[in-house]
């Protein structure tokens, strides 16, 4: 077997991100093949370097220093995982972006393959401030895309998320400090491993500051609130990446920052709390929307709760839950907000109540309600899996008031999803221009991934046994 | 006893974080971003102080020297500041051509 | 070589209607006939199956367990026969994207023939899900509020199951039935009453029945495999749930009153309420298809009684009134469907007279209707009589009077229908309409043909109720082929058939020697005029006196409650929303909140 460095994973997004604006001179329209190009190389490799990574974690040294004081790349099963759901995630969203239109499109790619990149490099350094700045360059990348529409609602969201995104960063950075302050050392397993060595009140201090600065990515309460407006201000295919990539790659590092390094056991419970709030206020407040992407948006918060509170529950079936989630989740919200883009485009409105009938037409109808009912947790989807195995999770933990609390929240997802459908399928409406392939093959890949991982999840559940060496602090 | 330098980063932070929530216009808020930023800057340089020392050059002349690593983060973390202060700043400008104003108030006021 | 007879079962079952969905949607035009092929598989099959009793452990990672035995074919026998009849119906009625349909409701026959194999919570609830949305789909087909309306409560009743597996899955750290040792009685508590309600959803029953008016108004070829077949789900979920898993001696063990358990009792007596209430409501709809489903809440109303009393007796009845209501229920909403179909109007009111043109729909609704309202000769009555006899057996004073007032009440709706659709004057747009269509006719045949047989063998079916009654421990009847018997009496049906026929042919000679003139409808006068045509059918306002003294009660309406709750959860929502106030000051303010609120949290944990 071909020995692959992970190093690739990134190499080659920024490599081609910054050779972009040489092609555009050439030629403007071979720019999103190259794109699509770039991101399938990129999938290809992800998945080599899963499959090696699933025998035995991979370390890729960078730049000649050893571990603990040089960089380190670190890919464990799970990390390889991520890392291939995101990369496949770009790779079909990328496909809907080659529709792009609007001016300047060398920087709208540019900025998708470093938006990538960034959040390939989240998942797999084994560094902390590597991480942080592999958070920063996605947020950087994130900033840009969400402004790129150039008008008032994508400024308005941008800056929303600058300001958070910034002062969350700021807090990662102080985690960060504080730890090299006590430990010297910024290598996560070596951080791990030392933690008795640190002071309990500046580690907690560093703890939160870590929580609550990737919180911001993975869209925790109380610290999503750029999530809507930001969502709803960027392009489409934009929103779909932000749903299916910064945010994995955000919780991933927060499940990092609560496994690997703190292996945070006692106080799990307030993971726990902190995604049912999370749950709760998103799918409430997704109710009261009355624009499909502010809905789709606050969905999306929600969802990111639930995996929250399945990474908080810590028991091998419920992070293996949590983990399936995060799977799912980037599949199916990336196929709402791709569908919502064609929505938004064939009916000039974003007012989900002038929608009628959008959905008759089977190639969207058909993805879109896989898609749903995949977020609303049914079977044979693969939104089901994630969902029964984290609330089993917390069932057998006896968090069961919490648990009412998910389901009650759930239900409210379930009727505002219920009403969209209902306007989406209703007859009478007007006739619509129907998808270009731009629109639906992305929409049918996703649907045909939720299917069939739905109906056969046994490779998907292979691959999360290896949680529970996760769970034990293990890469 | 905590050395001053950690009580002035922590400081800058405080002032920074204020500036963003309660001043109103774009320009400000970004500034108090930019101190905030310098305060972690701050944190982490003073981290890696070590009295006495000199700079981390290998010479042979001198065997104390402050803690390299934290210099490289904050170098790092310096150029980051810019490229995100600068794409906050565009997006003033953006804000900025699109409601003509740099009030946060008033620009909410034409959204609504 | 059991597993594979298990899995040659399961092939049979669920993976060849999944199979047909996938194939019937392709096949477009003849999505339906590829779908009555593949439901009539099944049901046939279901013969040589009978009394068999395949159950197999299957690891996937965790333990399933799927079983095929006597319960589970009585259910399917159901669920399959009305599902091919559905379809049946469905040849001339369904035109609109019949692939849809046809994948749908082959997806539902799946999930149901799934849910009936499975012994083991996992399998269970996936079933239960994919059945649960597939039916959800359907209904979206003729209308998304009346399949939101279901959605949600569809969904309520999962979650209500699922908090049930949790409660189980904690205290055994298995989804099998089996593996129930060890459970607390507090536990069994939780267990039960989530399991109860969540499946008293699909049964509608009273409170929870307020999406069935709604979702039996949805296509009628789909409605009787809802209302018939599906349905039986909550019963099979119910008899699993307190008898199959948990068992007599546990619901004994909260107590008892009058030798029944107090777990069951108060649902019980929710079971007569929903027979009274949905009876009520019955009577006063003009809507038919409405009527059907109130009826149908009714109907299932007592089913629940029986399983709620929980002696042999009531067990019996419950299924053997489920087994019953499932055949004459999905024939009366076929039934309604052929005179939908044919007049256009969904209003009683509006109808009349078409008996004389649609004698064969006529006479296969009057069966199905003296089945419901329990005349004596048919199945329908036995059912009953032996739910009554369980209620006074035990000397129970409230349930016994309800269903008793709820059974006179049927009669009413009965004959609102009977006289308002088929009898009286036939008014003259409906002049030339034509009998249903040949597949309509056959598809209510299929289903009245059982009706018929079990009204003079009601032995036959206690056989199977029978071989239930034994594995689920709850003890058995004393039955033969015509009759059974009960420590209050009992019933032969060979006696009150040959009593009914003597009854019946002293009647026809009186009708026959008495002279009667044959006379048009319109040959009629009125005050010594002959006016040309007038309407006579007065089915407007039916049951209006009735009405009037009931209007007391009738202000208060559960739809309503719901209104008003479902308006006070989203005005609860928009308030909440507020916190999200699209100012990034106040949302940088939060950060800085959340940071010291966990900074405090965590130092106040050290």
């Amino acid at each position: 077997m071909i020995a692959v460095h992970p190093v690739l994973l990134i190499a080659i997004p920024l490599f081609f991100a910054f050779l972009l604006p040489l092609i555009g001179l050439f030629s403007k329209k071979v720019l999103k093949y190259v794109v699509t190009g770039t991101i399938a190389l990129n999938t290809i490799i992800a998945l080599l370097v899963f499959r090696e990574a699933l025998n035995s974690p991979i370390f890729d040294i960078l730049g000649g220093f050893k571990p603990p004081l040089g960089i380190v790349l670190m890919v464990g099963p799970l990390g390889g995982f991520i890392a291939l759901i995101i990369n496949m995630a770009g790779l079909i969203i990328s496909i809907y972006g080659m529709e792009m239109k609007k001016e300047p499109l060398v920087k709208y790619y540019m900025l998708s393959l470093l938006l990538l990149m960034g959040a390939n490099g989240m998942v797999l350094t084994g560094d902390l401030f590597n991480l942080f700045v592999f958070l920063e360059v996605t947020s950087i990348a994130s900033y840009g895309l969400a402004a790129y529409n150039k008008d008032l609602k994508g400024f308005e969201g941008a800056l929303k998320y600058v300001i958070l995104g910034s002062i969350g960063s700021t807090f990662v950075l102080i985690g960060i400090a504080l730890i090299y302050s006590q430990l010297r050392t910024l290598n996560m397993l070596d951080i791990a491993t030392r933690l008795n060595e640190m002071d309990p009140y500046v580690k907690i201090v560093a703890f939160t500051s870590l929580f609550l600065g990737f919180g911001v990515e993975a869209e925790m309460f109380p610290l999503n609130t750029w999530v809507p407006e930001t969502y709803d201000g960027a392009p489409h295919s934009v929103s779909a990446m932000f749903a299916s990539m910064s945010a994995k790659a955000g919780i991933f590092a927060l499940a990092r920052v609560i496994f690997t390094i703190f292996a945070f056991t006692n106080y799990l419970w307030f993971v726990v709390i902190m995604g049912v709030l999370t749950v709760f206020f998103g799918e409430i407040i997704a109710y009261a929307q009355r624009d499909i992407k502010r809905m789709l948006a606050y969905s999306s918060i929600g969802q990111m709760g639930m995996i929250l509170m399945g990474l908080g529950i810590g028991t091998t079936m419920a992070v293996e839950g949590a983990f399936f989630q995060m799977f799912s989740h980037a599949m199916a919200k990336a196929l709402l907000f791709i569908a919502a883009g064609y929505m938004i485009y064939a009916t000039q409105t974003e007012k989900m109540s002038e929608m009628k009938g959008i959905g008759r037409n089977p190639l969207i109808g058909i993805p879109l309600l896989i898609g749903i009912l995949s977020i609303l947790g049914m079977p044979p989807f693969i939104g089901f899996y994630g969902k029964f195995y984290i609330l089993m999770g917390g069932f057998s933990e006896g968090y069961y008031a919490i648990i009412a609390l998910f389901l009650a929240a759930s239900l409210v997802e379930v009727a505002y999803y219920a009403r969209f459908i209902k306007i989406a399928f209703e007859g009478g409406g007007k006739r619509y221009p129907s998808p270009k392939a731009t629109v639906y093959i992305p929409l049918l890949l996703f649907a045909v991934i939720i299917v069939i991982f739905g109906v056969y999840p046994k490779p998907i559940f292979e691959i999360l046994s290896h949680v529970t060496t996760f769970l034990t602090g293990g890469v | 006893m905590i050395p001053y330098y950690y009580l002035a980063s922590v400081a800058l932070i405080v002032i920074g974080i204020y500036i963003v929530i309660a001043k109103k216009n774009l320009i400000k808020i970004i500034i108090g971003l930019d101190m905030m930023d310098t305060g972690v800057n701050l944190l982490l340089i003073s981290i890696g102080y070590v009295k006495g020392g000199t700079a981390p050059i290998e010479n042979g002349n001198y065997t104390l020297y402050v803690d390299p690593i934290p210099q490289a983060l904050v170098l790092t973390a310096i150029v980051i500041g810019v490229s995100v202060m600068a794409l906050a700043l565009s997006i003033v400008i953006g804000l900025y051509k699109n409601t003509g104003s740099l009030e946060l108030d008033e620009i909410r006021r034409e959204r609504k | 070589m059991e597993i594979n007879l298990l899995w040659g079962v399961f092939g049979i079952f669920v993976l060849l209607p999944l199979a047909g969905s996938i194939l019937s949607y392709l096949g477009k035009k003849f999505a339906i006939y590829i779908g009555i092929i593949f439901a009539l598989i099944p049901t046939i099959m279901l013969y040589p199956f009978y009394a068999q009793n395949i159950s197999e452990l299957i690891n996937i990672g965790v333990n399933i367990n799927l079983v095929f035995d006597t319960t589970t074919w009585f259910f399917m026998l159901m669920i399959d026969t009305v599902a091919f009849a559905s379809f049946l119906f469905a040849i001339s009625c369904v035109k609109k994207k019949p692939e849809g349909f046809a994948s749908l409701m082959l997806l539902s026959l799946a999930g149901a023939n799934g849910v009936l194999m499975s012994r083991d919570f996992l399998s269970l609830y996936i079933f239960w899900e994919m059945m649960s949305w597939s039916a959800y789909l359907l209904i979206l087909r003729s209308s998304g509020e009346y399949a939101r309306r279901y959605l949600l409560f569809g969904i309520l009743s999962a979650y209500f199951i699922i908090m049930g597996i949790g409660i189980f899955y904690y205290y055994t750290g298995s989804f099998l039935f089996s593996d129930s040792a060890g459970i607390p009685l507090m536990g069994w508590f939780w267990i039960l009453f989530f399991l109860v309600v969540g499946f008293a959803v699909k049964m509608a029953v009273v409170p929870l029945h307020v999406w069935a008016p709604y979702a039996y108004s949805s296509e009628p070829s789909f409605v009787s495999f809802f209302s018939g077949g599906l349905s039986k789900l909550g019963t099979f979920g119910i008899l699993m749930g307190m008898y199959g898993i948990a068992g007599l001696s546990i619901l004994q063990g909260f107590g008892t009153f009058r030798d029944v358990s107090l777990f069951g009792y108060p649902f019980a007596l929710l079971g007569a309420f929903t027979a009274f209430i949905g009876t009520i409501l019955a009577i006063f709809q003009d809507d038919l298809r409405k009527l059907l489903a109130y009826s149908s809440i009714g109907q299932l109303g007592y089913v629940m009684v029986g399983l709620g009393l929980g002696t042999p007796l009531a067990v019996s009845g419950a299924l053997f009134h489920a087994f019953n209501h499932a055949f004459f229920k999905s024939l009366l909403f076929l039934g309604a469907g052929a005179v939908i179909y044919r007049t256009g109007k969904y209003k009683i009111s509006e109808m009349g007279g078409l008996g004389y043109r649609m004698p064969f729909t006529f006479l296969f609704v009057l069966f199905a209707i003296f089945a419901l309202a329990g005349i004596p000769i048919t199945s329908g009555f036995i059912s009953k009589w032996m739910l009554y006899e369980a209620a006074i057996e035990k000397k129970f004073v409230i349930i016994a009077p309800l269903m008793l007032i709820a059974s006179v009440g049927a009669f009413l709706y009965s004959f609102r229908i009977l006289y308002g659709v088929f009898l009286g004057q036939l008014d003259k747009p409906y002049e030339n309409i034509k009998e249903a269509p040949l597949p309509m006719l056959v598809a209510m045949g299929i289903l009245m043909l059982p009706l018929l047989i079990f009204s003079i063998f009601p032995g036959w079916i206690l056989e199977w109720i029978d071989d239930i009654m034994k594995s689920t421990g709850v003890g058995t009847i004393d039955y033969n082929t015509y009759s059974y018997y009960s420590s209050i009496g009992g019933a032969n049906m060979l006696v009150l058939w040959i009593a009914f026929m003597l009854v019946f042919i002293v009647a026809m000679l009186i009708f026959l020697m008495k002279k009667a003139r044959k006379v048009d409808q319109y040959d009629n006068y009125l005050a010594g005029e002959s006016p040309p045509y007038v309407q006579l059918h007065a089915a407007h306002n039916f049951y209006k006196p009735l009405r009037d003294t009931w209007a007391p009660l009738l202000k208060y309406s559960i739809d309503r409650a719901y209104e008003k709750l479902s308006r006070f959860f989203v005005e609860g929502f928009e308030e909440i929303k507020k916190i999200y106030t699209e100012n990034p000051q106040d949302y940088a303010a939060y950060l800085g909140i959340a940071f010291l609120l966990f900074l405090f949290i965590g130092w106040w944990l050290l």
